[in-house]
């Protein structure tokens, strides 16, 4: 279902008669599409938004910063759309600009020195409190551990995507993102352990 | 296997990218090897906490509108700038034709100055005939006597005048 953002975007959102089977569209197809047709790049929007959203937020554990990411890898994607191969992956190209976006956003800016207030976890307004508290401190581990490091963590262990998936996104040889995603793994767990010996020890660090 | 060699494998035995005869063969190892069992059970457990807690999140359903509206007034923008710049190029073609117009007139002046200047001077104002400031600079008048008809204060043969002495302030 499309739903309308406000009366800005309604307009601009005229629900023009659909063709038949649009509804079965490829990601390919609607690709094809989408450079001139809001409602195609809507419906490649849908389908995407979720995975790559997620990527983002845990990326840089904001909302509005994620929003803002998000946006503008919309709007790489759409002025791009043209370029897209079309043996490539639309989620898989979507991501590389994602990754892309999000690193070089990491890297322009100040690195927080404690990003905890601002870890605004979605699941804290409906799960108790101790596990909202868990995920925020997962998430302040992954925003310890270097963009590059934490990029491939997210999409090889959090998301589970495949190794060549990533090598593709990242421009990386398979070799290269399995000796990655080991790394990250080690950096990660290394924060991990601490967190949960800090935790059982009482002392709260 | 060595357990080195083993430590190595296992994110990608986790992540399920190695083949089955690699999978049995680090299977084995850890059935032998303690370390590296507990070493492969403790990212099992990060990993699933991880998955568990830090699930998929939904973006604000407003994203996409605030996207449509970003993307117009980007493609707005070069339209924008190309009036902007129109009127700068504007701006800057009446500026050339008012100076040049200025530089032009001034050119003019300047020629007809030097025509006057390259003129026999007027006199000194010591005689009777006496001429005015204005005349002195700008008249093709040239004082001449009234007998010989002829300037005798003009020095002959250079094309200068003489500069008479009562207007040595004027310059
Ligand atoms: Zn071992």
């Amino acid at each position: 279902m499309i739903e309308m953002g406000g009366s800005a975007s309604g307009a601009v959102l005229r629900p023009v008669a659909a063709p038949p089977g649009a509804a079965q569209s490829t990601l390919g197809e609607l690709a094809k599409r989408a450079s001139t047709d809001d409602l195609a790049f809507r419906e490649l929007y849908d389908r995407i938004k979720r995975p790559v959203y997620t990527f983002l937020f845990r990326m840089v554990g904001h909302m509005g910063e994620a929003e803002e990411l998000m946006q503008e890898t919309l709007l790489k994607v759409h002025r791009n759309l043209s370029r897209l191969n079309s043996e490539e992956s639309f989620l898989g190209w979507t991501f590389s600009i994602a990754r892309n976006t999000a690193i070089s956003h990491l890297r322009k800016k100040r690195p927080r020195v404690e990003p905890i207030e601002e870890v605004a976890e979605p699941a804290s307004a409906f799960s108790e409190h101790a596990a909202a508290e868990v995920s925020v401190d997962l998430q302040r581990i992954l925003l310890r551990i270097p963009p590059r490091y934490r990029s491939i963590f997210i999409l090889g262990v959090i998301e589970q995507r495949e190794y060549a998936d990533i090598a593709r996104m990242s421009g990386k040889s398979l070799a290269a993102v399995k000796t990655d995603i080991h790394r990250a793994r080690e950096m990660v767990r290394e924060q991990w352990l601490r967190l949960r010996d800090g935790k059982s020890g009482g002392n709260g660090v | 296997m060595r357990c080195h060699e083993v430590r190595l494998e296992i994110s990608a035995f986790l992540d399920g990218e190695l083949s089955p005869c690699a999978v049995s063969e680090l299977e084995d190892h850890f059935e032998a090897c303690a370390e590296c069992r507990s070493e492969v059970e403790s990212f099992r457990v990060m990993d699933a906490e991880f998955r568990r807690r830090l699930g998929a999140v939904e973006p604000d359903p407003a994203l996409f509108a605030r996207f449509l509206e970003a993307r117009d007034r980007k493609r707005d923008h070069p339209a924008w700038w190309r009036l902007a710049w129109a009127g700068v190029g504007v701006a800057a073609m009446l500026m050339v034709a008012v100076f040049g117009a200025r530089i032009q007139e001034k050119r003019v002046e300047a020629a007809i100055l030097e025509q006057i200047d390259s003129k026999p001077r007027p006199a000194p104002v010591t005689n009777v005939f006496a001429v005015s400031r204005f005349e002195q600079k700008h008249a093709p008048f040239e004082y001449r006597d009234s007998l010989s008809g002829r300037n005798p204060f003009r020095v002959e043969g250079t094309g200068q005048n003489v500069r008479p002495v009562a207007q040595g302030g004027d310059r």
